[in-house]
């Protein structure tokens, strides 16, 4: 990685965000690239898990929220759990994914992604449970000709096994699940700067 | 004895684990449990809460464990991983953090005092490990070779997962052995699957699904044992891509089986009851030499893909 410092980045109220929603410092983490080694899905990442982890101690504030890596992490924990340093680099990636909702920065390169989670989380606030057969449509269609052909072959398989079943569950406070949305609404920051 | 019940989305009858929700309600209620479903549960929100919002992540599972308390739940059955570490996690972090918990609370419209324990299947299965051994006896299965997999959460995070060993988990395979299975040694028992790039990054789930069949053949196994879901349908259902991409010559067509499958076996049930016609993978003649069977090569391949 190119070093460009910047005394205002290295001190920035970003970074102070993210260490308070991380509960860690992050000048805790030595750069060992434990987490990387560790990483299933590091080969999927321009910046791996440790450069993320590098990338928010230099306060590069844009590049971390625009990077596609949070995005392709499985949240599998590994990293976490054998940081030496308990430097909780699994939940740095779960405060980049907000920040970089909430700051309009989602890299548009994982749509896929992006839209699979927003999709089922449609279908969890429509119905209270997740609807497979419903939201797996939802997210075809937001880009029907390139998620469509996507295992087309292997639907007839999983129908014939009752896979997934035609109709949804939808449990009896629906509404109750919908003001949960309401009231846990990431806050855009654009939002808060009007406030 | 009762049980309290957390069946999450993917077991009920709509969704693609649902054969796992079948297995487990069939092979507990043989073993004397009585399921008592929280009612009126929500989704955990399972890959996509905790991948997008935490605050609403938390606030659904609150629910969920509040509505398991009103019922006089002390414990929940939680038998996707998924399910368990979202309640769990949601259970840690109330119980510590005040603050956390008055905003869940206040989102859900709920009062939590934070005496739910959500628990894995794996979890009761080897605390009834005598219950097993004395009602398996007779139904004891051949000492076949498969890989328990538990996948990356059964033990992650370890402060929330802590019922195992972290790296070297071993209650699915004492659960096997004392069946009469030989679980194998193998290095991948909780890597990751891929979990929820099913659909949006087949790639990455091929890629890491096709590791795990080549060191669990590499061992010695003949079919994978697990308890999550997710891991199923992603070893399940894609294994031809899994094999191409770890280089394998040929298709492996290992058999995927639940741990309650597995369980509902040995006591006897039968292999339709315990929704294994459902499998991608053919199941069948794995499962007649597992009862000691002679192969099922003259019966009609149930779930052969067609």
């Amino acid at each position: 990685m190119q070093l460009q410092l910047s005394r205002a980045q290295l001190d920035s109220d970003w970074k102070r965000e993210v260490e308070r929603r991380l509960g860690r410092k992050l000048a805790d983490c030595y750069q060992c690239g434990k987490c990387t080694a560790g990483c299933p899905v590091s080969f999927e990442m321009f910046h791996p898990i440790h450069a993320m982890m590098r990338l928010a101690q230099l306060g590069r504030k844009d590049e971390a929220l625009r990077s596609r890596s949070q995005w392709v992490c499985a949240a599998c924990e590994a990293c976490s759990t054998r940081c030496p340093k308990d430097a909780e680099p699994a939940r740095l990636m779960t405060v980049l994914r907000e920040m970089a909702q909430e700051e309009g920065l989602v890299n548009a390169n994982e749509a896929d992604i992006y839209d699979f989670h927003q999709s089922f989380l449609a279908s969890i606030r429509r119905f209270g449970r997740v609807y497979e057969m419903g939201f797996i449509a939802a997210y075809k269609l937001k880009s029907p000709l390139r998620r469509g052909p996507q295992d087309l072959l292997t639907f007839p398989k999983m129908l014939k096994r009752g896979k997934p079943g035609l109709l949804p569950h939808k449990i009896q406070n629906v509404a109750a699940i919908r003001r949960i949305y309401e009231r846990t609404k990431l806050q855009k920051a654009t939002e808060r700067k009007s406030d | 004895m009762e049980l309290g019940y957390y069946p999450g989305c993917a077991l009920k009858a709509h969704a693609t684990g649902y054969e796992y929700g079948m297995a487990i309600e069939a092979t507990l209620g043989a073993l004397g449990f009585t399921l008592k479903e929280v009612p009126d549960w929500n989704c955990c929100g399972a890959s996509a809460g905790h991948m997008t919002n935490s605050t609403l992540t938390r606030a659904l599972n609150v629910r969920n464990l509040a509505l398991a308390e009103a019922a006089g739940l002390k414990e929940i059955l939680a038998p996707c991983p998924l399910c368990t570490k979202e309640l769990g996690l949601a259970q840690h972090e109330v119980k510590e953090h005040p603050e956390l918990l008055a905003a869940a609370q206040e989102a859900a419209e709920m009062v939590y005092r934070c005496s739910v324990r959500p628990i894995t299947l794996v979890e009761l299965l080897h605390r009834n490990l005598d219950l097993l051994k004395e009602r398996a006896a007779a139904g004891k299965l051949a000492d076949l070779k498969v890989a328990c997999y538990y996948g990356c959460l059964h033990t992650r995070p370890p402060d929330v997962m802590t019922y195992d060993d972290t790296e070297q988990p071993t209650a699915m395979d004492e659960v096997c052995r004392t069946l009469g299975l030989a679980p194998v040694e193998w290095p991948n028992k909780t890597e990751c699957c891929g979990a929820g790039f099913t659909m949006s990054r087949p790639t990455v789930v091929a890629r890491l699904t096709g590791r795990l069949l080549k060191a669990a053949r590499l061992a010695g196994a003949e079919a994978f044992v697990v308890a999550c879901p997710m891991c199923q349908a992603n070893l399940d259902m894609r294994q031809s891509e899994a094999a191409a991409d770890a280089g394998l010559a040929e298709d492996l067509h290992m058999p995927v089986l639940y741990l309650a499958q597995v369980v509902g076996l040995a006591l006897g049930l039968e292999p339709k009851a315990l929704g294994l016609s459902t499998h991608f993978v053919d199941t069948a003649d794995f499962v007649a030499r597992l009862r000691g069977e002679p192969p099922a090569a003259a019966e009609p391949a149930q779930g052969a893909v067609a």
